[in-house]
């Protein structure tokens, strides 16, 4: 039981660490001046 | 045990592969960014810029086919390496380029082929050689979750560079980024291409196309990924154009944007990690499937920023999540001596389909006045592709052993 609990473990820090990363990143977007630029030009192109 | 059969650790494949996608897909995804300031400093139309990102679009379509060749023959660290450099150098010519045309021929096509070489054809043919079969789907979900978080991370990264430094010398500072391409391909160097070996193929490049091309499968998965391509660019481009229309605020789309990016990360992921224990057309198919009916509930739908936060989140789940299970039948039905070409290949369909969304939403929209038809096009290629998707054997081709081999 020892063996199977301790990579669970670590494949649920390694998840939520990767959550953590993302949600960050999604913070950037989301401040004010950063969304009225990406609204002004990341959509001209693609 | 000779070099031929030696294999590179897949903890080192994965970590290497996946540093290079997100660096190659995420610097290429913010160029938006530089549209406003280029265009304003050097006095140049958006049909300048445009033109030229068309052409990078088209141009890494096509020349993935040759660097998936040259990457299957002299292996893959060297056409990283090469197409590294040269994304370097087309970042800086981006932004001393003086000219439209000079422009076109370093941000269009030195940028499109170092993306040819440094992006899933190239990285999935390391994946194909080096992880077992066993792990190979889910390896490519890893790699493919990669780039999409490249993408997602790199639009306020290059946003912030061009705020702090300005947009010339930010591209020069991503083109300083694109170098570390290079030490991350040292640790994609296979045993199999040492010293200039190349191993032995049962088949030549040759034999390999024809037999691709041929074979109904590759057809129809070529086919799909057209749609996949249509689909995705012509919401990615159009769709801020269309909340516009709709009265939406553009704060709105940028929003959208950002769900898009974050739940395409789980969508490639997942996608690939099921691919490890269901049939990959049943995969393809749903995803497909999954996208026309999106399409319809958002269309059907009151036009809400809820609705289009919600169209983004499920869009985002199913955005790139076609790369994995495609490139993974590509291996289970053709091997992987050839792996990268014959992506390279599908790739270039993907990049046809992406023009055509582009083109077609814009032409259409000029004719009608609205995107309702493409829209309703969108919808009808989902479905097609899901129904296409269904029929592709998946089981690998037996062969008669051939006397000739590259």
């Amino acid at each position: 039981m020892h063996t199977r609990f301790l990579p669970w473990i670590r494949q649920a820090f390694i998840g939520l660490v990767c959550v953590a990363v993302l949600l960050g990143v999604l913070s950037l977007y989301m401040q004010p001046v950063f969304l009225l630029t990406l609204a002004n030009q990341v959509w001209g192109c693609f | 045990m000779t070099n031929q059969h030696k294999t590179l650790p897949m903890w080192q494949v994965l970590a290497c592969g996946a540093a290079i996608v997100t660096l190659s897909m995420g610097v290429r995804h913010g160029f938006g960014l530089w549209l406003q300031p280029i265009t304003q400093a050097q006095d140049w139309t958006r049909e300048n810029f445009a033109m030229a990102i068309a052409i990078q679009n088209l141009t890494w379509g096509f020349a993935g086919i040759f660097s998936g060749m040259l990457a299957d023959r002299f292996g893959a660290f060297r056409v990283i390496v090469i197409c590294a450099l040269m994304y370097a150098l087309g970042l800086i010519g981006m932004a001393y380029s003086s000219t439209p045309a000079l422009f076109t021929a370093t941000a269009g096509v030195l940028i499109g082929v170092a993306q040819a070489g440094t992006t899933y054809a190239v990285i999935y043919g390391v994946i194909g050689r080096n992880v077992s079969a066993a792990k190979r789907s889910w390896a490519m979900g890893v790699a493919a979750a990669a780039g999409s978080f490249g993408q997602f991370l790199m639009v306020p990264t290059e946003g912030y560079l061009i705020s702090t430094f300005g947009w010339q010398e930010a591209l020069v500072w991503l083109a300083m980024a694109t170098l570390l391409v290079i030490p991350l391909a040292w640790g994609l160097r296979e045993p199999g291409f040492a010293g200039g070996a190349t191993p032995h193929r049962d088949q030549s490049i040759l034999q390999a196309l024809r037999e691709a091309m041929s074979y109904r499968s590759f057809q129809l998965l070529m086919a799909g990924y057209f749609v996949c391509g249509f689909q995705v660019v012509f919401i990615g481009v159009h769709m801020p154009s269309y909340l516009k229309d709709q009265g939406l605020s553009p704060e709105v789309a940028s929003i959208a944007l950002a769900l898009i990016g974050l739940f395409n990360v789980f969508g490639t992921y997942i996608a690939g990690s099921l691919g490890q224990r269901m049939a990959k057309r049943k995969i393809l198919s749903f995803i497909y499937l999954a996208r026309a009916v999106v399409i319809v509930l958002f269309l059907l739908a009151p036009l809400t920023p809820m609705s289009v936060y919600i169209f983004s989140a499920t869009m985002g789940l199913l955005w790139l999540s076609t790369v994995p299970p495609t490139n993974a039948v590509v291996a289970q039905i053709f091997g992987v001596a050839h792996m990268s070409m014959l992506a390279g290949f599908v790739f270039f369909s993907h990049q046809i389909g992406s023009f055509m969304g582009v083109w077609l939403g814009g032409y259409l929209y000029d004719k009608t006045g609205s995107y309702d038809i493409v829209w309703y096009i969108s919808i009808a290629l989902g479905v097609f592709a899901a129904l296409i998707n269904l029929p592709v054997n998946e089981v690998p081709i037996e062969r008669t052993p051939s006397p000739a081999a590259a």
